[in-house]
């Protein structure tokens, strides 16, 4: 499958190209100023007005620093949570490298572990540069509690 | 003498005797004139007084007319007050006709006192002066007085009725209870009928003062009289009757009026009655009143001071010519002496004699002067004569001594030229120095002038080296602005190189997205990943050269920063360079200045020097004229000593001649 890696503090993940609809450069977002750490605001992609979401809040607990580097991996979120119905989130990243062909359901991948609140954390694997862990995009969002009280349809494409 | 004398008497005794003819003509006729004006004025002066007493009575008709009739309280108010504003009126008067005013009844009752009025209560008022009264003025009624004739009241009265006259009137004098009044009389006509009159008395005492006055003046006698009465004469005085309103056909003097009635304004002579003697008339007419004035004055006391004028004169006139003739007599007589003895004076003067004594010659005319010219002109002539010969003596004297003088001249002479030529040696000396110092100066001066040569060529090449510094500077500049150009030109390549570094970013985001979408293409997209691969990786080469020529780019502007600040510094240094060069030019000029300075002092020397040589060639030739000079001296000298000798030869010929004179001390001895 083919990924892109991307470095949050020293640890490495892998984000797959199937959940990605393009990368973009850092653009200037609105600032909400309420809801949870992660949720930054508002961007504008050719007309269309998306929520951004930060990275490494979620898998860190702390905001990005922005670097010449850092992008912006706009994500295809499909699933249970959000009814079926296709939803697009900007993800702002400290890096980013690939596309690379890597195989995560292999024999050498760990397939993790399955604690409650640690769904988006998927199987790691090991090459060259070190460890790599793949990112369940889908339920990136799922395992924090404040993300119900979050009026989602507003997040909603129709 | 006589025949002098004599004429001159007879000529001046025959214009007094006809100055004194003349004198006496024209003296009578002058004061025959003079009386007749004095009477004029007399007429004039009192037709005056008349005029104003008759208008004063006039006015008040006036004021009775214009309203005041019937108001008797007022009009004596009135009355009053004209009396104190006239102190020549003795008294005023108002008399209406019975009940004319309708107030007979009840006159007294309006505040009017009792004594104003007449029978039936008529206003009947008299206000006169009465020095015992409180106020100098008493009321009283009037008293009727009027004889047949009519006067006061029933002249004006019957003279409305017959002619409607109603002009005041002055009537003849006459005596009211005891005073002699004139009457100054107006009616009151109201609506054309007869309503009463208003009076103004006059006393003749008050007449009679005036022309008392007047006939003191004159020392003459003047009667006024009219209507055949008299009204005052100054004769009173002297007769001791009065002649106050009797008439004048009673009086001596009614021939003399009878006379002056057909001569007024003339003057006549006639034998006066009073006087018995005969006397000088003249009469005139008063139209106010139409009184006749009269003067009189005795013939005698007219000529008496006429008579004196003329003898006075033909007295002096008299005392005079005897007084000439003696004088001339004597004056004559004097003269002729005097010019006897100024004779025999000249006489004794031109035979040499000067030895007489001065004669006697007092006295202011024109002999004495003449005697006193001779006595001068003798006392002269003495004087002159021994002047004369002490002159003599002295100028012998004087020749001898100048005859040793010009001897001891030629001797000094000699020696002085000697003392020329010694003077003139020394001044050939002081020449020679004079030359040689100038020469020095000269060698000194040319020296001057080279070092200020050198200074010259000093300073032009130190201006060529300021110059070479100054292209030196400009340089520097080029080379700045070159630099400023090179830095320019690293800030193009440097936006350049971002540019390279942006377009190296987006191909790498495009190279992923490519990728992305190859991957989601699946085999299908196999082929395109490697080419968007293959793209990425140029685009990460690209973006690394970037970022070597941006770092090269930095270096280079580093560099060119600091070749700037050199070249500032080095501009800097070589501007201060230029400044000193500058300078040392500055200080060399003035050393040429001074030098050139010095020159022309040195040449005002040099000139000097030689005008001094000059002016020593010339003393030496002064010199050598005074060496000549001293020789024609000494020729001079022997020519003097010739002159001298004839100087005393000169001498003793005028000696004799001063000898022939014969003077008062050639005989005391």
């Amino acid at each position: 499958m083919q990924v892109l890696f991307t470095l949050v503090g020293n640890r490495r993940y892998a984000i797959d190209c199937a959940d990605t609809i393009e990368v973009l450069p850092v653009v200037a977002h609105r600032h909400v100023g309420v809801g949870p750490q992660w949720l930054l605001g508002l961007i504008n992609v050719r007309g269309e007005l998306l929520p951004l979401v930060d990275l490494s809040a979620i898998v860190e607990n702390k905001p990005t620093e922005l670097r010449l580097a850092s992008r912006i991996v706009l994500l295809r979120l499909e699933g249970e949570l959000f009814e079926g119905m296709a939803t697009k989130v900007g993800l702002l990243v400290p890096e980013l490298a690939g596309p690379f062909e890597r195989d995560f359901s292999g024999a050498g991948a760990h397939p993790g572990f399955a604690f409650a609140g640690a769904s988006h954390l998927g199987p790691t694997i090991a090459d060259s540069d070190g460890m790599v862990q793949l990112l369940r995009c889908r339920r990136l969002l799922e395992g924090d509690a404040a993300l119900r009280e979050l009026p989602l349809a507003a997040w909603t494409q129709p | 003498m006589m025949f002098g004398v004599l004429p001159a008497v007879a000529v001046l005794l025959l214009a007094f005797g006809t100055n004194g003819y003349r004198a006496w003509t024209r003296s009578t006729e002058a004061l025959d004139g003079d009386l007749r004006h004095a009477a004029e004025l007399i007429v004039q002066k009192i037709d005056a007084l008349n005029q104003r007493n008759v208008r004063l009575a006039q006015v008040m008709a006036s004021a009775q007319e214009s309203g005041q009739f019937g108001r008797r309280a007022e009009s004596l108010r009135w009355i009053e007050k004209i009396m104190r504003d006239n102190p020549q009126a003795y008294g005023a008067g108002i008399a209406y006709e019975p009940n004319a005013d309708g107030n007979d009844a009840a006159g007294a009752v309006e505040g009017v006192p009792a004594n104003a009025l007449g029978p039936g209560g008529r206003m009947f008022a008299y206000l006169k002066r009465d020095p015992k009264a409180p106020t100098g003025l008493r009321l009283e009624p009037l008293q009727d007085t009027e004889d047949d004739e009519g006067l006061w009241y029933a002249y004006p009265k019957e003279r409305f009725a017959r002619s409607g006259a109603r002009d005041p009137v002055i009537t003849k004098p006459y005596s009211y209870l005891g005073t002699d009044i004139i009457e100054n009389v107006a009616p009151i006509i109201i609506d054309g009928s007869f309503k009463g009159i208003m009076s103004l008395d006059i006393t003749l005492s008050e007449v009679q003062g005036t022309l008392l006055e007047e006939a003191r003046r004159l020392d003459a006698d003047l009667f006024l009289a009219t209507r055949g009465l008299f009204i005052a004469a100054t004769s009173d005085t002297r007769g001791g009757t009065s002649l106050r309103t009797t008439p004048v056909a009673e009086s001596p003097l009614a021939p003399v009026f009878k006379v002056a009635a057909s001569n007024l304004g003339a003057s006549w002579t006639a034998e006066d009655p009073m006087l018995r003697e005969e006397a000088f008339y003249v009469a005139g007419m008063v139209p106010t009143g139409e009184w006749t004035l009269l003067l009189r004055k005795p013939t005698s006391e007219v000529t008496r001071s006429v008579a004196q004028v003329v003898f006075w004169n033909l007295a002096t006139g008299l005392v005079g010519i005897i007084v000439l003739v003696v004088v001339l007599w004597f004056g004559a007589a004097a003269l002729a002496r005097r010019v006897r003895v100024a004779k025999a004076m000249a006489g004794r003067i031109a035979g040499g004699d000067l030895s007489g004594d001065a004669v006697d010659a007092r006295g202011a005319d024109e002999s004495a002067e003449l005697i006193r010219a001779m006595n001068d002109m003798n006392a002269q002539l003495q004087g002159i004569v021994g002047a004369v010969r002490g002159a003599c003596a002295r100028l012998a004297a004087t020749s001898a001594q100048l005859a040793a003088t010009s001897q001891e001249q030629r001797v000094t002479v000699g020696s002085f030229g000697e003392s020329t030529s010694q003077i003139a040696a020394a001044i050939r000396e002081i020449a020679a120095t004079g030359t040689e110092l100038l020469r020095a100066v000269e060698s000194i001066d040319a020296g001057a002038r080279r070092t200020a040569a050198s200074a010259l060529e000093g300073r032009a090449r130190l201006d060529a080296v300021s110059g070479t510094m100054s292209r030196l500077d400009a340089g520097t500049r080029d080379i700045s602005d070159r630099l400023a150009t090179i830095a320019e030109k690293a800030a193009a390549i440097s936006m350049v190189v971002t540019t390279i570094a942006k377009v190296a970013e987006q191909t790498n985001l495009l190279s992923v997205n490519a990728a992305i979408e190859a991957e989601k293409a699946g085999d299908a997209g196999f082929g395109f990943l490697v080419v968007a691969r293959e793209i990425r990786r140029l685009a990460d080469q690209t973006a690394g050269a970037s970022h070597d020529i941006a770092r090269i780019v930095s270096q280079m502007q580093a560099s060119v920063s600091s070749g700037v600040a050199e070249m500032s510094r080095f501009a800097g240094e070589m501007r201060q360079g230029t400044g000193d060069v500058q300078a040392i030019a500055g200080e060399l000029g003035e050393i040429i200045s001074e030098i050139e300075s010095s020159s022309t002092r040195f040449s005002d020397v040099r000139t000097g020097m030689s005008s001094q040589s000059q002016g020593v060639a010339q003393i030496e030739q002064a010199v050598m004229q005074v060496a000549a000079g001293a020789r024609q001296s000494s020729a001079s000298a022997q020519e003097f000593s010739r002159v001298a000798d004839e100087l005393a030869h000169a001498v003793a010929v005028l000696q004799d001649a001063a000898a022939r004179f014969r003077l008062r001390e050639d005989q005391q001895p």
